[in-house]
């Protein structure tokens, strides 16, 4: 009881610092404590002992090749975007006189509408009975429906399509501070277009180029609904894999562990890129 | 460089617009459609517009959806601006990374991470447990984003307030939440919309009555596609497009 | 009104002391500047006795009341801010009811008070208007109804009127003047243009680069009595001549090198030590002939004139790089002796006209 009061007395002395904390209690209680937690399951086993079963998830054949293909997957989409939405970043922040932000908003409408029926309006698309299948069939193209649903092209194409704006905007905010003079002093000595884009501009903007990448690399990682939707369950990604274990089978020492390791080798892998491009900005610029 | 090049960037750029709308287009043309099936135009209907808003289980999705992100966004603004005005106060505005956790992270650990702490705590999942994911997430939008609008503010018309004999609490009510007003609002939509386009959390810390529309939609397209997805997703779209609306002309006016 | 009394106040800014030591005294009623160069600390004093910083040493005190731990809004002191601080999102109306609103006073008196104030300084028609439809001379004039709409007991202005332009600074200057005599408030006021200060002040302290107060007193006795080079500098121009005081047949003279014994009034010690003459540019007459009865007369070459219409500033030169500024009032059409360049002319002044300074 004396604690209580002493706490309450405290709280009305310091009610400043008592308004300011619930926020950052929030967080630590709701997501750090919890992250360690599940960390500390997949580590502890009880006894003061490491968990045997991280050793064993960390040398399975299956879970590597698990990450290994979130991982390669969340970089070609992070690499995909960044080639299709320079571009248009770029036209936009540079060469468009007036309205460049009601244009900007017009490409990022689409991502404001709810993530599944982004999902949904591809399976429409390219399913059996969908458009595209519809039109080939159609037209005389093909013979059969073609199977465009359940392929690692339309999972990648999707994710390209839902995260698009992620690099778009990152791209943009870093391109509209670009100062256009230098690409007239590019000009003045002697270079062409093509290679001020490439000596100038390009060095310029990496660390809009890098926020980009990790922006989508993250949620591609651990994506579940595009994998599960599109992927019909025919290959395994991060998430549904970590929605496996914790939802179906109930297994949490093992999923911890999992989702453990994955988080790690992500952030290793960002911290490679990142520490990559940081050093390509210091050699270029 | 020959004289296609100036017409490159455009035309791409117009392609990459028409990549991004067409899917939707699509849909929200054969929302329309009134054959059952998606392959054949059967002319123009409202019928699944109807069947849909005359469906029990729809209201009451979204009625749980808007309950979660309004609760959500409520909480999320209401402690980003306490946190922001007294914790500049207080110096504990270093700890601001803290709140890019959420961004940084995967959204399927957080919710992982989420549901083993009410397990562990033996908490039922419903309402609460949702309200408490999304405002997680909210906060890591509302917090730097009320703190840039309150860092542009002018230091002197809250020492003029103080010196007027304003205390902390009504210089907080008086000046600083009327002029950050706008930021508010939009703080309030950004994080209402988040919580609206949330999937993850709600598949993994709500149950089966309160579901969100997101899983909603999932679980309609487990089951088959057919245009009544098509009319809820315009639906949605409009919905959201407003408000997205909204938040933009707010954006604007907090600006200037 | 009520008087501010400060004792030994220390303020350091990131290690660096910006006010150290600072004794004053300002009498209730009073229309007191603090005038100095920037980074003086003359701004930090008026927010030390305002209540936004605190002091590291030393304390205030309002008539007999120790406010030096004494939060902001808790003291009956008002600023007026160098930019206005008015509130954006409240209009004319609410900006000045601001401090009586906080105070719960109820509706009638806030009216009553506002509109009396309002109409002292002219801006009644203008009590709906959004802030950013004024000017800046009439921003400056609600910043003010607003800080003495609550009656404080000091009134403390930082700069008012440094944002405006010369004509209306002059305007709101009378304004400042007449207000302050009617509500009879303790005024401490804040600027770094010596012009102003002499003005509107009662009394005035100068302050210095190193945020010591150099001298305190009326203005006219800080601009012809000045206690040092700094302050004879600062406020007003002044010719200052180095040298070194001797006695000569019962006179005192200073002795400059370069340049005849000049005669001054003097009676302190120095000892051979260095000391200043100290000439303002408005005591000395000029003209190219000889003329009788004063107590000094230098010779010199005409090196600069600056027409100013009303004046004229001559510059000579003495001797080797010894100058005079010399101002002279025009007050004929037809001047009976007009000066030019590389004229020669001789300059003159009585000794009691200047003084010695010793630092």
């Amino acid at each position: 009881m004396i604690i209580v009061k002493r706490l309450y007395h405290y709280l009305k002395q310091e009610y400043a610092f008592a308004l300011a904390i619930p926020a950052l209690l929030w967080q630590i209680i709701f997501l750090y404590i919890p992250l360690i937690f599940v960390i500390g399951k997949a580590l502890y086993a009880g006894n003061n002992a490491i968990s045997g079963t991280w050793l064993l998830c960390v040398c399975d054949w299956v879970h590597a090749r698990i990450i290994f293909r979130s991982l390669v997957m969340s970089v070609m989409v992070a690499s995909v975007c960044l080639l299709i939405a320079y571009p248009v970043a770029y036209y936009l922040a540079l060469r468009i006189q007036r309205g460049k932000n009601i244009f900007l908003f017009l490409l990022t409408l689409p991502f404001w509408t709810n993530f599944l029926v982004q999902i949904y309006a591809w399976v429409f698309i390219v399913e059996q009975h969908g458009i595209i299948n519809t039109l080939l069939l159609h037209l005389h193209i093909i013979k059969e429906p073609i199977h465009i649903l359940h392929t690692k092209f339309i999972i990648g194409l999707v994710m390209v399509y839902s995260y698009l704006p992620f690099m778009i905007i990152p791209l943009f905010l870093v391109l509209e501070k670009f100062d256009k003079r230098l690409l007239e002093a590019a000009a003045d000595l002697g270079a062409t277009r093509l290679q001020a884009l490439f000596r100038v501009t390009v060095p310029l903007t990496l660390a809009g180029m890098r926020t980009g990448f990790l922006l989508v690399m993250v949620p591609v990682f651990g994506d579940y609904a595009i994998c599960t939707v599109l992927g019909g369950g025919k290959y395994l990604f991060v998430g549904p894999l970590i929605a496996e274990y914790f939802l179906v089978a109930h297994d949490m020492t093992t999923g911890a562990a999992f989702l453990l390791i994955s988080l790690l080798i992500l952030l290793a892998a960002m911290g490679i890129i990142s520490i990559g491009i940081k050093a390509l900005e210091r050699k270029w610029v | 460089m020959n004289r296609t090049i100036p017409y490159l960037l455009p035309l791409y750029t117009v392609a990459i617009y028409l990549f991004l709308y067409l899917p939707i287009l699509v849909l929200i043309l054969f929302s329309f459609n009134a054959s059952g099936s998606s392959y054949q135009w059967n002319g123009f209907t409202m019928h699944w517009y109807y069947e849909l808003l005359s469906s029990h289980e729809l209201w009451h999705v979204l009625k749980n959806t808007v309950i979660v992100a309004s609760m959500s966004a409520a909480l999320s603004v209401i402690m980003s601006i306490l946190f922001v005005y007294y914790g500049s106060m207080l110096g504990l505005l270093r700890c601001m990374p803290l709140f890019l956790g959420v961004v940084a992270l995967p959204d399927i650990m957080i919710a992982v991470s989420l549901l083993t702490l009410f397990m562990a705590w033996n908490v039922n999942l419903g309402f609460i447990t949702l309200i408490v994911g999304h405002t997680l997430l909210g906060l890591g939008f509302a917090v730097p984003l009320i703190a840039t609008r309150f860092g542009v503010l002018d230091r002197y018309l809250l020492e003029a307030a103080m010196d007027l004999g304003a205390t902390q609490g009504q210089i907080l009510l008086r000046v600083i939440i009327p002029l950050l007003f706008p930021s508010l609002i939009t703080a309030f939509l950004l994080v209402f919309m988040v919580s609206l386009d949330d999937f993850l959390i709600a598949f993994f810390c709500s149950s089966s009555s309160t579901q969100t529309l997101s899983l909603y939609v999932f679980s309609l397209i487990r089951s088959g596609s057919s245009p009544l997805i098509n009319a809820l997703s315009t639906l949605i779209l409009a919905a959201s497009s407003l408000l997205v609306l909204i938040y933009l002309l707010l954006q604007h006016k907090g600006k200037s | 009104m009520k008087s501010i009394r400060l004792e030994g106040i220390t303020k350091y800014y990131r290690n660096e002391p910006v006010l150290k030591d600072v004794h004053l005294t300002i009498e209730s009623g009073s229309f007191f500047t603090l005038l100095g160069p920037s980074g003086s600390g003359k701004t930090t004093l008026l927010r030390l006795i305002a209540g936004f910083e605190k002091v590291d040493a030393g304390r205030i005190f309002l008539d007999d009341q120790d406010i030096t731990d004494l939060p902001a809004h808790q003291r009956k002191i008002n600023t007026v801010f160098q930019h206005y601080a008015l509130f954006p999102h409240l209009n004319v109306f609410e900006n000045v009811a601001f401090g009586l609103r906080i105070k719960g006073l109820p509706e009638r008196i806030i009216e009553q008070r506002v509109m009396r104030i309002l109409k002292a300084v002219h801006l009644e028609n203008h009590v709906f208007k959004n802030i950013a439809q004024l000017s800046g001379g009439q921003q400056q004039r609600i910043a003010l109804s607003r800080a003495i709409v609550n009656e404080p007991e000091v009134l403390l202005l930082d700069e008012p009127l440094a944002a405006l332009d010369l004509s209306l600074r002059e305007r709101m200057l009378v304004e400042l003047i007449e207000l302050q005599e009617q509500f009879k408030t303790t005024f401490i006021y804040v600027t770094h243009d010596q012009l102003e200060a002499l003005a509107v002040s009662h009394q005035m302290a100068i302050m210095n680069h190193q945020g010591h107060i150099e001298q305190i007193g009326f203005p006219k006795k800080i601009y012809e009595f000045p206690v040092s080079t700094f302050v004879a500098q600062f406020v007003g121009s002044t010719n200052l001549i180095e040298g070194t005081i001797i006695t000569q047949d019962g006179n005192t003279y200073l002795q400059a090198p370069h340049l005849p014994p000049i005669e001054v009034t003097y009676d302190e010690q120095t000892n051979g030590m260095t000391v200043w003459l100290n000439l303002r540019p408005e005591k000395i007459a000029i003209s190219k002939k000889p003329m009788q009865g004063f107590s000094n007369s230098l010779h010199g070459t005409v090196e600069a004139i600056l027409y100013h219409g009303c004046s004229t500033v001559y510059r000579i030169v003495l001797a080797h790089n010894v100058r005079l500024q010399v101002f002279e009032q025009n007050e004929e059409h037809f001047p009976r002796e007009t000066i030019e360049h590389h004229d020669q002319v001789y300059v003159y002044w009585q000794k009691e006209n200047a003084s010695v300074l010793k630092r």
